[in-house]
This record gives C-alpha cells, structure tokens and sequence, in this order.
C-alpha cells in the first residue's frame, strides 16, 4: 500500500525561512510543496521520509531565494494491481459502491465488479442474491476489495459548474471472487 | 537515474523568477493564460528541450474566487525529476512507526505542535471552480487521518520480530513479496480471506485431504500464531450501554 520514492528537485527556498536552520526550512518547503497531493504515477504523498543531499545554495540573478537541489525520499500512497485493500464503504449508488480508506476517498466498485448476481435494492443499497439469502452491503461496513486499476485523470480544463470535484487519482476496485466484499460475510 | 525528463537544470535554463504567464508557457503545449493547465508531474511538462518554466506562478486570481470558505489554495507548476519510483515499499507496520515517531497520536489534542500538516489532514478539498487545482494545500491542522487508519488495522499490534518471524517460516510456501506484504498488513483469518491475496492459489498451494496435507490451512494457521491480531473494535452495543448511565444524570439535572 506504501512505497518510497526518491525525487530530486530543485528547490527554491522563499527568503522568509533563510533564519531558519537549512534542514528544518527545506523540509517545511518540501512539506508545503508535496505533502497532501497526488504526483501523476507516484501516488498520493503522505509524508517526507528523508532527505537524502542537499546541494547548492545559488542565488539567482534578481531573486531572494536561494536555489538547492535536494534528493529526497517520499513516502507514497500508491497500492499495486492485484492488492487487496480493507476500505469502509462510503456510499452506494446505480454505478456501484464508493470505498474509503479514511484518508482516500476515491475509490470505485464498479457494478460489474460486484459479486455474482448482485441488484440494486430500493434505498440505494445494493444486495448479493446469495443461496444462503439475501445479503445487502450497507454503508459504514469494511469492505475487503481487489485494485484493478489506478489512473491519474488528466486535468479537466473545462468543468460544469455542477460537476463532481475532480480527483487526480482514482482506484477501481473490485469484490469478485470468494473473500471479497464485506468482512461480516467471510470472518468467523 | 533519468527517467525521460526535463534537461538537468543548468542555472541558466532554471528561471527561478517567473515574470508573466506568457513567459511561462514558452517550451510547453500548456495555454497558461487561458486555463492553467496545472501539474505536479514527473514527467517532463515541455517537450523537445527548451527552457524550463519557472518553479511558482502566481496566478493574478483572487483567493475567494476558488476557495471555499477561506481555505489557502496555491497553484503550483512544479518540475520534478523522479530518481526512483519505487524504492521500497513498506508494510503497514513501518508507516505506524514511523508517524509515531514524527510524533503523530491517536489524541486530536496530542497532534497540534508536534506534527506539522504532514501526517495530517490528507483529503484533497477539491474546487469545483474553472480554474482547476489539482494541488490544493490545506493549511491547517488535523488529527493524523493515515495514523487513524493504520491504527485501526493488524498493523497496531504488530512488531517487527512477528513479521521478521512470519517471512522466515513461511519460506516453504513459496509466496511472491507482494503476497507476503499483503498476509502481514492483513491479517487474515481463514482460508477464505487468504483466497484472494496469494494468486493461482488452487495450483501453489496443494489440498489434499487424502494424505492430510492443506498447505492453505496451515498458511492460515501460521498467520494466526505469528501475527497478532487487528485491535478488537468497540462493540457497538457496549457503547450504547457505557452512553446512557452518563446521559441520565444530565437529564435528571
């Protein structure tokens, strides 16, 4: 579910922290500039795990800031396809189930990745025809589920006023197969 | 290592000090003036090797015309060269100790001073305004939602001689890495929650009831001893019963 990703990356550091010990405003401006956001391919960026060099130093000609080149490790949020993940499920709609991990949101179940013969009930609550009976997958419950896909939309320069917000990563997942969906259904 | 990026900065193509939009968009085929095509990518954002952009723009738009409810949007073009995409990976356990370690708690209290917006708030406010951010910082401080989660799962009671204990002994059934990261952040129980975690699981692991040997069931029994469990959550139940002692009171005053 986490990796580590080296990164280099010239970092200009804003006047305002030149007080500062270097260590300590490099990483708030790399904390500033990542933490919190999706790097396309990466993942989610969770946190700094550790800054490896720092070179340079150099002002530029008419800036404030000096420039330093810092190798870094990021501690990514970036699950592989065919992992299986435990989110809470968050809604559930004609399209399928929205899972969360608490600090994820975006992510899909799309209906045809439900489990065999699955309908939609009235409430918006989808239910597996199990022979054993019906079994609905309400909200709130943990969901084990199977990552097929993650893809890093690309920025919508046009939007609707009325879209939905836009995510730059999704995941799409799937409870198809034997120990998938919810946990109540497989534990002992 | 270089993976198909920007040119290495000489200083000369580094312009640390952007002076319009239109200057920005040289070397790119984003229309900065029009929509600010906006992307913290890895790959490179100009094509054919000319000039960088400059690190920041500041876009000339005010904060409340995309913000909601004045939360600090910055748009950010930055150029970032990715040395290694993956360099490890990390189970579950790792991620705990090391928030812990920056100092991230359970206590919402405990998490102002120590940890910075780091380990917190992670969720991306997203603006549904035409002008996009896809990087939107939210500057304030949060109980740590990762730690909150990783709490909450096998990894909070785990350490590191159980999970070094786990991959010695389950060497004879001969699981991927992948396979084994996915058993130690899980934990699963019985069969039927390992099922899906080890591929072809039918063909590599044999059942055979005749000679008595079910590699899965011992696979599962081994997780079972080695591994401890997830933190029992709270019964719902309990919880109800702990509330109303403490509301009669209340409702007697």
């Amino acid at each position: 579910m986490f990796c580590l990703s080296l990164i280099e990356h010239n970092l200009p550091l804003p006047p305002h922290l030149l007080n500062r010990p270097l260590l300590d405003a490099i990483k708030e401006e790399l904390e500033r500039l990542f933490l919190d956001k999706v790097i396309s391919n990466l993942g989610l960026c969770i946190s700094i795990y550790d800054i490896r060099t720092i070179e340079g130093g150099f002002v530029f000609p008419g800036d404030g800031s000096s420039t330093y080149k810092v190798v870094f490790r990021l501690l990514m949020f970036r699950p592989y396809v065919g992992e299986i993940l435990c989110g809470k499920l968050k809604a559930s709609d004609a399209n399928g189930l929205h899972l969360s991990l608490g600090f994820f949101d975006d992510i899909k179940v799309p209906a045809h990745l439900l489990p065999h013969k699955s309908r939609m009930g009235e409430d918006g609550i989808w239910i597996w025809e199990h022979e054993c009976g019906d079994l609905p997958m309400d909200l709130d419950e943990e969901v084990h589920f199977r990552v097929t896909k993650i893809i890093y939309p690309p920025i919508p320069v046009e939007q609707d006023a009325n879209a939905s917000p836009f995510s730059p990563m999704e995941i799409t997942g799937e409870i198809y197969g034997d120990g998938l969906g919810l946990l109540s259904w497989w534990a002992d | 290592m270089d993976v198909g990026f920007a040119p290495g900065g000489s200083s000369s193509a580094f312009d640390a000090n952007p002076r319009s939009e239109e200057e920005n968009a040289r070397g790119g085929n984003r229309k900065l003036s029009t929509a600010p095509n906006l992307l913290l990518s890895s790959f490179a954002l100009m094509s054919n090797g000319t000039q960088h952009t400059g690190p920041r723009v500041p876009l000339p738009r005010s904060r409340e015309e995309h913000g909601r409810g004045g939360k600090l949007l910055t748009e950010t073009i930055l150029v970032l060269r990715r040395l290694q995409a993956n360099a490890g990976a990390l189970t579950n356990l790792e991620v705990l100790e090391f928030l812990r370690a920056r100092g991230a708690t359970s206590d919402p209290m405990g998490c102002l001073g120590a940890v910075a917006p780091s380990e917190c708030k992670v969720t991306l406010p997203r603006p549904k305004s035409r002008h996009l951010t896809v990087l939107v910082t939210v500057s304030w401080f949060w109980c740590g939602q990762v730690f909150d989660y990783l709490v909450n799962t096998a990894a909070c009671n785990q350490t590191r001689g159980a999970i070094d204990e786990f991959v010695k002994r389950c060497e004879k059934f001969k699981l991927a890495k992948a396979e084994k990261f996915n058993i130690i952040n899980l934990r699963p129980s019985n069969q039927a929650l390992i099922d899906p975690i080890i591929e072809y699981c039918e063909k590599r692991l044999t059942k055979d009831e005749a000679r008595g040997i079910d590699e899965v069931q011992e696979l599962v029994d081994l997780v079972l001893e080695v591994l401890p469990p997830p933190p029992a959550k709270p019964d719902e139940e309990m919880q109800d019963l702990e509330e109303t002692p403490t509301e009669k009171p209340m409702e007697e005053n």
